[in-house]
């Protein structure tokens, strides 16, 4: 399967009377994509802006985070089983608004974070402040009940990536990344000597404001999955994930997953990267058994040497990881865990309450208490209330500067267990 | 009155309750133990009910930090199957010390109560509908 992610460099976006991209710059029509928006009859009304890295802007509360795309050369576009009608992605060519991302913002519960800032300290702490973000924030009807909102805003700023993405279907792109990979039994064939590596990626699938969707499937209705990881980098997984700022993985993380792109880099010429199983973290013990086995027994038949695993989300998904991790270990199966820690605001706590002696080889994304001191904002895109839940909850979290204190934890992609983040780990 | 069943391992059916401290929860189930108390409360129940050989049925922690600040927590427990079992002790005990990591330096989300009376009310369900499939 071969498939080419072809970059066309955004370097800014500015609202104008067609949508269109001219020598980096993303012109786009506002009330062309807000009646689109708008077809979705849970939607009331949405207010579109633009966020630039270095602007004294914060966006709060971010939902999602998704990258414009579109399929060069195809009859349908959009995110199969979700925006579309089923077909199969991870082959072909794609061109990418590289640089760009629409963020989705939106109460649907009164506690949700999800920071973005765009300037200063916070900015820091986030991928996104980095991408010329279009933020699209919706109204909704009245009365409309959190699963239809939810589903609403998801929704919505999947349509608004692959509008803006459309003009640059025949545009010629800037740089084109390839990955291609034969089936499991030719490889193999070719790399006789080298280590076959499996990646699983935990998804949340708990209920409301927990779920990933896989082809629109949500993931607490499926048992692990054996997927091509090309299928992932060109949108077959997405969130709908709420309330984890920090460590759910959004849209635009699952479309650039840092596992699956660091594993290609390696394949054929260290190891032989065999797939990606996805694999529901649920809520009942019997669930977590089950997917736990049935992952291990889906890397024991393909024969795996070693599996990376990453988990999302903070809380029971420690349970799955450390079971799947024993499983593992007890096959023989060398693995390696992707996870973040909560180790205290000075990070001298133990960081994992769950231990395994299975567990040798962990790998942190970060500390989700450390804490961070968030300069005022010009802007603020979203709710100002949503402010409140960031600096609430101890003393002194707000400065006579104006500036607020806040643990990383409510800071949008601060701690991605798949790795799409700022942080680092060194060894001392 | 709505009475859930799963199958016990081994064959046989096993009735289960809820432990809750959500009045919402407890509004609307019958088979509820409702705790008047906090989370740390229905985290150390569970231990105890746990403890005495009752079976660990959903995880006691939520899947997301924010969920942690919750002032709600249903957690739903199986009938007692003779003697205890390691793994759901190590679950529970891990749990506990995990939650107490997590809010020590942020009190239980008051403000946002209504929300998180609703998100723990769906999330049991969504744990009710995973358990009912198994039936």
């Amino acid at each position: 399967m071969r498939l080419e992610l072809g970059r066309i460099f955004i370097k800014d976006i500015q609202f104008g009377s067609e949508t269109k991209v001219s020598n980096g710059l993303l012109t786009v029509n506002k009330d062309e994509l807000a009646e689109l928006i708008k077809e979705d009859d849970r939607i009331k009304d949405v207010k579109l802006d633009i966020a630039r890295p270095g602007e004294k802007v914060r966006i709060i509360p971010v939902k999602d985070v998704i990258e414009p795309r579109v399929k060069v050369g195809s009859k349908v576009q959009g995110f199969p089983g979700v925006t579309s009608a089923m077909h199969r992605v991870g082959l072909g060519r794609t061109n990418i608004l590289y640089g760009a991302a629409v963020v989705t913002i939106g109460d649907i519960v009164g506690m949700q974070e999800g920071i973005v800032d765009m300037f200063g300290e916070g900015a820091k702490w986030t991928p996104f402040s980095k991408t010329f973000n279009l933020v699209v924030d919706i109204t909704p009807e009245a009365g409309l009940e959190p699963h239809s909102h939810e589903t609403a805003v998801r929704l919505a700023g999947l349509k608004a990536s692959s509008y803006l993405a459309k003009c640059a279907e025949n545009m010629e792109a800037e740089e084109v990344l390839v990955y291609e990979m034969d089936n499991v039994a030719e490889n193999i064939k070719k790399y006789p000597d080298l280590p076959k590596i499996l990646y699983v990626e935990m998804l949340i699938s708990q209920g409301l404001l927990h779920d990933g969707f896989i082809y629109g499937v949500n993931s607490k209705e499926i048992l692990p999955t054996l997927i091509h990881p090309n299928e992932e980098l060109d949108g077959a997984v997405i969130s709908g994930n709420c309330v984890a700022a920090c460590d759910k993985i959004t849209t635009y993380q699952h479309q650039n997953n840092s596992v699956i792109q660091d594993l290609y880099a390696k394949h054929g010429k260290e190891l032989n990267f065999l797939g990606v199983v996805l694999t529901p973290e649920l809520t009942t013990l019997e669930g977590k058994f089950r997917s736990c086995e049935m992952t291990a027994n889906l890397a024991k038949m393909l024969g795996a040497d070693g599996v990376i695993v990453s988990e999302e989300g903070y809380g029971n998904p420690d349970s799955d990881l450390l079971i799947i991790c024993k499983k593992l270990e007890q096959e023989g199966i060398k693995t390696v865990l992707i996870t973040d820690e909560c180790s205290g605001q000075d990070g001298f706590s133990q960081p994992l309450a769950d231990t395994t002696p299975e567990a040798v080889a962990v790998v942190s994304a970060g500390n989700v208490s450390h804490l961070v001191k968030l300069d005022p904002a010009e802007v603020i895109l979203g709710n100002i209330a949503a402010i409140e839940n960031i600096s609430g909850g101890w003393h002194d979290s707000v400065q006579e500067d104006g500036r607020i204190f806040c643990e990383l934890n409510a800071i949008i992609g601060a701690t991605s267990e798949i790795g799409f983040h700022n942080v680092t780990t060194v060894l001392r | 009155m709505i009475i859930f069943k799963m199958f016990k391992r081994g064959g046989g059916l096993m009735k289960y309750r809820i432990l809750t401290n959500n009045p919402s929860v407890a509004a609307k189930y019958e088979n509820v133990l409702y705790i008047e108390g906090t989370v740390d409360d229905v985290l150390v129940k569970t231990r105890n009910l746990i403890q005495r050989g009752e079976s660990l049925v959903t995880h006691p922690l939520p899947a997301s930090i924010r969920m942690m600040y919750t002032p709600y927590r249903s957690i739903v427990i199986g009938q007692a199957s003779g003697s205890s079992d390691f793994l759901q002790l190590e679950i529970v005990e891990e749990s506990i010390t995990k939650y107490r990591r997590i809010i020590e330096y942020r009190n239980v989300d008051i403000k946002n109560n209504r929300d998180y009376e609703n998100l723990d009310l769906w999330l049991l369900e969504s744990a009710l509908y995973e358990m009912n499939t198994n039936i």
